[in-house]
């Protein structure tokens, strides 16, 4: 099982939507996927119109070794894609996780879905964090949504130095989103990716109102658009990363 | 992962990831396409109903020669989809267990890619390959129950299935509803489950989604097993028993006839081999059934057939135990040893398929298939007695040949001694499956399988021996041939150390599998046995 984390510093960059195309496009490939979402706004959740609510919350999820993530996992409502829904809770993860002490109590719970899932997908909610820490511990590849500005930029630094500074050894891609190529600043940094801190992908996601249309219509944005530019992206992006993390070898 | 056992019926089928594994798939028998409609009619004054169209797939369902995943509880099923396949393993009750996209449909469990169904198709299918054994076309209709949020929380298919590719092509055989749980939405289903038994008044579909869909395609699950399975009763006749026996046998022989000639995997060869070499023991042994001249005759047609398969056979095992010395040699070196094996095996080959061409071969079946094909009494001096006081004898006597044989092996005792006592304990093992059903089965079986662990060492060792020639027997015609680099040699020289180690290593381990055999447990049984 390949754990990925769509994660960032900051808010409102495409995490959710990545999330969701990226389980969705896993799923259709024939993998087995779930969507963890970790963000207490459930914006995950509510795309796939399942009810934001977990049993016990994110005490539980840290909790009681008796209490399995199995039982609060949801079908989607596309073949081989699940959902572990968010919480409202969640907003106190940081808390719970300073309590248990231990980052390692949250890479238990998701690795014993290995047996089940061949792609997990957290959506993390934008911080910086004793959970962010968690996930970086526990993920094979932080994908990492960035729109192409300074201030996007030099967050992507913190997080370099952040991930350094900690010894994290994860994989991290990153992708331009919200790409607006009308903006002379979006095109520059678009054309300047090796100054950024990480690998960047080769697809770039665009800022598109088919995107935002995934929250009105609650479905991932294939679903109800196949041609255009922001769903050809997404397909790119998918068949990029899949392409990385199998070594190009088609499943 | 430690339950895939093979022969037991369950195991493969609890592979990966069920929708839901405490809800199978529900199915109900619909009588007409009225009765669908009538159904959809009353679904959707009772639930909130979202039609989501209707799909045609071509189904194609795989299994091995020898069933072995309908044995262990679960089917392949492939799909063509958007130029590639969708390939699913799946339960009995048509439950989807795991699910990839790849883009040929694998002949083997190893063409898989890495994960965790191919780990396990590989345990249970070995060297066997998939074969197609029955194609489908189904329409599906499917319809999903919606929650108050409009999430779907269980589907529904209305399923009619023609089968393809025989006389019947295109005839609708089947109309059933299919209820599919979603995790997580355990109680939802129950409601469905509970609405279409009760009020809607359907009767669920008996027998598995798999069987159905296969027994729909004219085949027969089951129908062919690699174990001789005899029921004989003790007081019958020795001529018609052996007839029982043999014509299984023979059966076996036809049967993987065709697989080993288009060469689909080891297996077919090495069931062909053991037909054979039973139906020759089996005249060797029990003796005085038929005609002297008949026997005789017959004894040698099938020695000539054995020998005949004995090179190829030889060659496959050589092939995949060098398989296991990859990684100890340079890649060229050993590319080269595998392309020479793999050119022997392909004259080999050659030479054992223009013997099964012969006049010889179908004169050999056909005379055969005349002999023990018919009711008749025969002739032998033996023929007469009853079943139970030939087996009771024969048993006794290779015991105790085995006995002596194994219990004289030293340290000292040269290969063509080891060989003999495999050849007694092949013989011995024979009899006691030829004869099983005269005996209490439990004790039997427990002979046999200590005896089988002694074979399984003896096995080995003369493989080993066997390999060993032919790594000699390759370097010289190497040799002979120029341009060959001095490195081939010198790995070749390794390999031969390295097999004979092996070899020696098994002798050692000899003495504690014929300890095994020879203790009292197993005499105790025998003596049960033939008592």
């Amino acid at each position: 099982m390949k754990v990925l984390a769509t994660y960032n510093l900051k808010g409102g960059v495409g995490k959710t939507a990545a999330a969701v195309n990226l389980g969705y496009l896993a799923a259709r490939s024939g993998f087995r996927t779930l969507v963890c979402d970790l963000d207490p706004q459930g914006a995950a959740t509510y795309c796939f119109r399942a009810k934001a609510k977990v049993k016990g919350g994110g005490n539980q999820l840290l909790g009681g070794d008796k209490w399995s993530w199995q039982k609060h996992i949801r079908a989607t409502d596309y073949d081989g894609l699940d959902l572990l829904p968010s919480d409202f809770s969640y907003r106190h993860l940081d808390i719970l996780l300073g309590k248990a002490k231990d980052a390692r109590r949250l890479n238990r719970r998701v690795r014993s879905l290995a047996d089940h899932y061949d792609y997990l997908f957290l959506d993390c909610a934008p911080s910086i964090s004793l959970v962010s820490e968690a996930v970086f511990f526990l993920s094979d590849v932080l994908v990492v949504p960035t729109i192409p500005t300074t201030l996007s930029r030099r967050t992507l630094k913190q997080l370099a130095k952040h991930l350094r500074t900690r010894a994290f050894d994860v994989q991290v891609l990153t992708f331009f989103s919200m790409v607006d190529n009308r903006k002379l600043l979006h095109r520059e940094i678009c054309e300047h990716a090796e100054d950024l801190p990480f690998p960047v992908l080769r697809t770039m996601i665009p800022c598109s109102s088919e995107v935002e249309q995934m929250s009105a219509k609650r479905a991932p944005l294939l679903t109800f658009s196949q041609t255009g530019a922001a769903a050809r992206a997404y397909v790119g992006l998918w068949s990029e990363i899949a392409g990385l993390l199998t070594g190009g070898v088609p499943f | 992962m430690g339950r895939l056992e093979q022969g037991g019926r369950r195991a493969l089928g609890d592979v990966g990831n069920s929708q839901d594994s405490a809800c199978p798939v529900a199915s109900f028998v619909l009588e007409t396409i009225m009765s669908a409609q009538d159904i959809k009619r009353q679904l959707t004054g009772k639930f909130r109903i979202q039609r989501l169209g209707r799909v045609v797939s071509e189904l194609t369902y795989y299994d091995t020669f020898d069933w072995r995943l309908y044995r262990n509880a679960a089917g392949l099923v492939s799909a063509p989809s958007e130029g590639s396949y969708l390939l699913s393993l799946v339960d009995l009750e048509g439950t989807t267990r795991y699910r990839m996209t790849l883009n040929s449909v694998p002949q083997f469990a190893r063409d898989l890619p890495l994960c965790q169904a191919r780990e396990a198709l590989e345990k249970v299918t070995e060297l066997r390959r998939f074969l197609p054994i029955a194609r489908i076309e189904r329409h599906s209709e499917r319809i999903a129950v919606l929650d108050r949020r409009e999430k779907i929380v269980t589907r529904l298919s209305l399923d009619r299935d023609a089968v393809l590719g025989d006389s019947t092509a295109g005839r609708l055989k089947h109309l059933r509803l299919k209820v599919e749980p979603l995790t997580g939405y355990r109680k939802e289903y129950a409601a469905i489950v509970r609405f279409l038994e009760h009020e809607a008044g359907l009767v669920r579909c008996c027998g598995s989604e798999v069987e159905r869909v296969l027994v729909t395609a004219g085949c027969c699950p089951l129908d062919y097993t690699g174990k001789l399975i005899v029921r004989l009763e003790p007081g019958i006749r020795t001529d018609t028993a052996s007839k029982q026996i043999l014509v299984q046998l023979l059966n076996a022989v036809e049967a993987n006839e065709r697989g080993l000639r288009d060469d689909l995997d080891p297996e077919f060869l090495h069931d062909f081999r053991v037909a054979v070499r039973r139906t020759r023991s089996y005249l060797g042994q029990v003796k005085g059934v038929f005609a002297d001249d008949l026997e005789r005759h017959f004894r040698g047609e099938f020695a000539w057939l054995g020998k005949l398969t004995g090179p190829t056979r030889d060659l496959d095992v050589h092939l995949l135990s060098i398989a296991g010395y990859e990684a100890e040699f340079p890649k060229t070196d050993f590319e080269l040893m595998v392309r020479h094996l793999r050119r022997r095996r392909l004259v080999s080959r050659r030479r054992l398929l223009r013997g099964l061409d012969t006049r010889r071969y179908l004169k050999l079946k056909a005379h055969w298939n005349a002999l023990i094909g018919t009711d008749v009494d025969e002739r032998g001096p033996k023929a007469g007695l009853p079943i139970s006081e030939i087996a009771e004898d024969r048993i006794a006597r290779a015991y105790s040949r085995v006995y002596k044989r194994a219990l004289g092996l030293r340290k000292e005792t040269p290969s063509e001694t080891i060989h003999r006592l495999r050849i007694d304990c092949k013989r011995l093992r024979y009899l006691l499956e030829f004869f099983r059903s005269l005996c209490d089965v439990q004790q039997a079986n427990s002979v046999i399988r200590s005896l089988k662990g002694l074979q399984d060492r003896l096995g080995l060792y003369n493989d080993l021996s066997v390999q060993q020639v032919a790594v000699r027997e390759m370097a010289e015609e190497l040799f002979a041939r120029s341009g060959t680099e001095a490195s081939v040699f010198l790995s070749m020289g390794r390999l031969i150390e390295r097999l004979e180690a092996r070899q020696k290593l098994v002798k050692s381990q000899l003495e504690k599998s014929i300890s095994g055999f020879t203790g009292e447990k197993t005499a105790e049984a025998l003596l049960e046995l033939v008592r």
